[in-house]
């Protein structure tokens, strides 16, 4: 570029920049195809979908179950998350089910009930926690009954277990009365059943190692058994009084 | 080119869904087992003044031994120990009801009222199914672990306890699919040939319903996803028991000589059409009176294991 003279009174117009020369584009070789110029533009887009059913409105993929009386049998005990605990049945309240009957909307169910107790099952009262309170639900929109300590998914087969709720529940019925403790036949009998099942799973744990967490498992269940029978024989007092025998005849013919 | 002739230009020349000859059912729990030896039917309420039926027990052939005495003396009298077993029915319904456009369209004919009757006769039986499952899972005796899958030596164990208890055979189980499936699985890893299931055959399924899963331990296997849950829905609580646990009734309603009525199986399940002319609604109703006892205690087991 030509020197500017600051003196001058008529400055020469700046030169324009020379033009760069143009790119040529690769000519295609004979027979293959063009290639892609640089700077292809791209723009950000997602395809159409249909709008997805919300989950959320499907009721869970359980069938109906009716509403139940929690009650308790003296005979079953279980060992749940390392505790002994009542092992509760379920009585179901549904027209022809166990002698309950249903007129109209109503049901009928001092037959079922009393039946059950002849059995010895003790009922227990939907408001046990306090008036006012229920340990049952129905889902809304289906006719599935269950305990509050359970939880169920829309579109889902799954049931989520409060475990420590329910034991806590548990403990706390043998604690007010509502339920007797266990009787020791019955923890003897208890800790009869989980040595043997523990006995064929420790066994089994020396060649299948998958089977060790279920041994280990059982062993603590064993140990919890055998705590509370411990407990149990410190509550039970001896008999005061030894048993009437029956009359023996003697060597001689005559009775003692 | 233009005005090319596209599948997206010509909505007025197509539909949007063709339908398909083929159709498929639901999945749904749909076992049956009405037939098996152990339950035991407890007879028709029809015309008996009660919907209530009473099955006595007795305590005869066996049940007392005879008593050592002396000669000459007077033998005591042996009192008869009785029981008795009760079985109410309740009604059981449903409805399907279907407008007239629905009806003149059904390209498959799964609108007809043929249709309807069969889905009546298979819901019958599935839910008498349902009922077996729903009182056999409180027998005072169980075996099974909370949070652990059944084993073959569990379910073994269940076989003795019934045979202590003089329960006779033939025993029948009825599981949860997922406890089927994990006995299944742990004979498979344990026994190695040892302990044989035998499978169910297309014979034994017609015979003894569509729930049958074959013998292991020479007890029927049932599957059913009818199994109650157990433990707050921890676990599920199957069972095993023989003849005398369970008890069932049904009552045959007696026909009309409505020709609106079907009754099916001499009144067992009842079929009929009720039609609401002005809204053009037509609704097919079956009907039928099931009643379902756990009735001797002693001759069930149940089995609660993990879900």
């Amino acid at each position: 570029m030509p020197k500017l003279n600051p003196n001058a009174k008529e400055q020469p117009a700046t030169p324009e920049p020379p033009k760069p020369p143009k790119a040529k584009a690769a000519a295609p070789a004979k027979g293959k195809a063009r290639t892609v110029p640089a700077g292809l533009k791209v723009s950000q887009e997602t395809p159409l979908v249909t709008a997805k059913a919300g989950r959320e409105t499907k009721p869970p993929k359980l069938g109906a179950s009716p509403p139940f009386y929690f009650r308790f049998h003296p005979d079953r005990w279980c060992v749940l998350g390392d505790h002994v605990v009542p092992l509760l049945g379920k009585l179901k309240l549904q027209g022809g089910l166990n002698r309950v009957e249903k007129r109209n909307e109503t049901l009928h169910i001092r037959v079922a009930v009393s039946h059950s107790e002849d059995e010895g099952w003790i009922t227990i009262p939907w408001d046990v926690e306090g008036p006012g309170t229920s340990y049952i639900r129905k889902i809304d929109g289906t006719e599935l009954w269950i305990s509050r300590f359970e939880r169920v998914f829309p579109d889902s087969e799954h049931i989520a277990t409060d475990e420590a709720g329910y034991i806590a529940f548990l403990h706390k019925l043998v604690e007010d009365g509502v339920v007797p403790a266990p009787e020791l036949h019955v923890l003897e009998a208890l800790e009869g059943k989980t040595r043997q099942s523990w006995g064929e799973v420790a066994d089994r744990a020396r060649h299948v190692p998958s089977y060790a967490a279920l041994a280990e498992r059982l062993a603590r269940d064993l140990e919890v058994v055998r705590a509370e029978i411990d407990k149990r024989r410190g509550e039970t007092a001896p008999a005061a009084t030894a048993p009437e025998l029956p009359p023996i005849a003697d060597a001689a013919g005559g009775a003692s | 080119m233009a005005d090319e002739i596209l599948y997206a230009g010509i909505a007025n020349l197509r539909t949007a869904e063709a339908l398909s000859t083929e159709f498929l059912f639901q999945y749904a729990a749909r076992e049956a087992l009405p037939q098996h030896p152990a339950l035991i039917y407890g007879g028709d309420a029809q015309g008996r003044g009660s919907v209530t039926l009473k099955i006595p027990v007795a305590g005869l052939m066996g049940y007392d031994l005879l008593a050592a005495t002396g000669d000459g003396s007077q033998v005591a009298n042996s009192p008869l120990t009785d029981a008795v077993i009760t079985v109410t029915v309740g009604r059981y319904s449903k409805s399907y009801e279907r407008s007239d456009l629905a009806r003149l369209q059904d390209a498959l004919g799964v609108l007809r009222a043929d249709m309807f009757a069969l889905d009546a006769i298979a819901s019958l039986a599935t839910t008498l199914t349902s009922l077996v499952a729903n009182v056999a899972d409180d027998f005072t005796t169980f075996v099974g672990t909370s949070g652990a899958d059944l084993t073959a030596a569990q379910f073994l164990s269940a076989i003795a306890l019934l045979e202590i208890a003089n329960v006779p055979p033939p025993y029948l189980s009825i599981l949860h699919g997922r406890q089927v499936g994990d006995l299944r699985e742990n004979l498979a890893a344990i026994s190695a040939g040892a302990l044989q299931w035998m499978d169910a055959t297309q014979q034994q399924i017609e015979l003894l319903g569509t729930g049958y899963r074959g013998k292991f331990g020479g007890v029927d296997l049932f599957a059913t996803n009818h199994v109650p849950s157990a433990n707050a829905g921890a676990d599920r609580a199957g069972s095993m028991f023989g003849r005398g646990a369970i008890v069932w009734a049904d009552g045959s309603v007696p026909p009309e000589g409505d020709p609106n009525q079907l009754p099916i199986g001499g009144g067992k399940l009842l079929v009929e059409r009720d039609r609401t002319a002005k809204a053009g609604l037509t609704a097919w109703v079956s009907h039928a009176n099931l009643g379902v006892v756990k009735a001797l205690n002693a001759g069930g087991v149940s089995i609660i294991t993990d879900l």
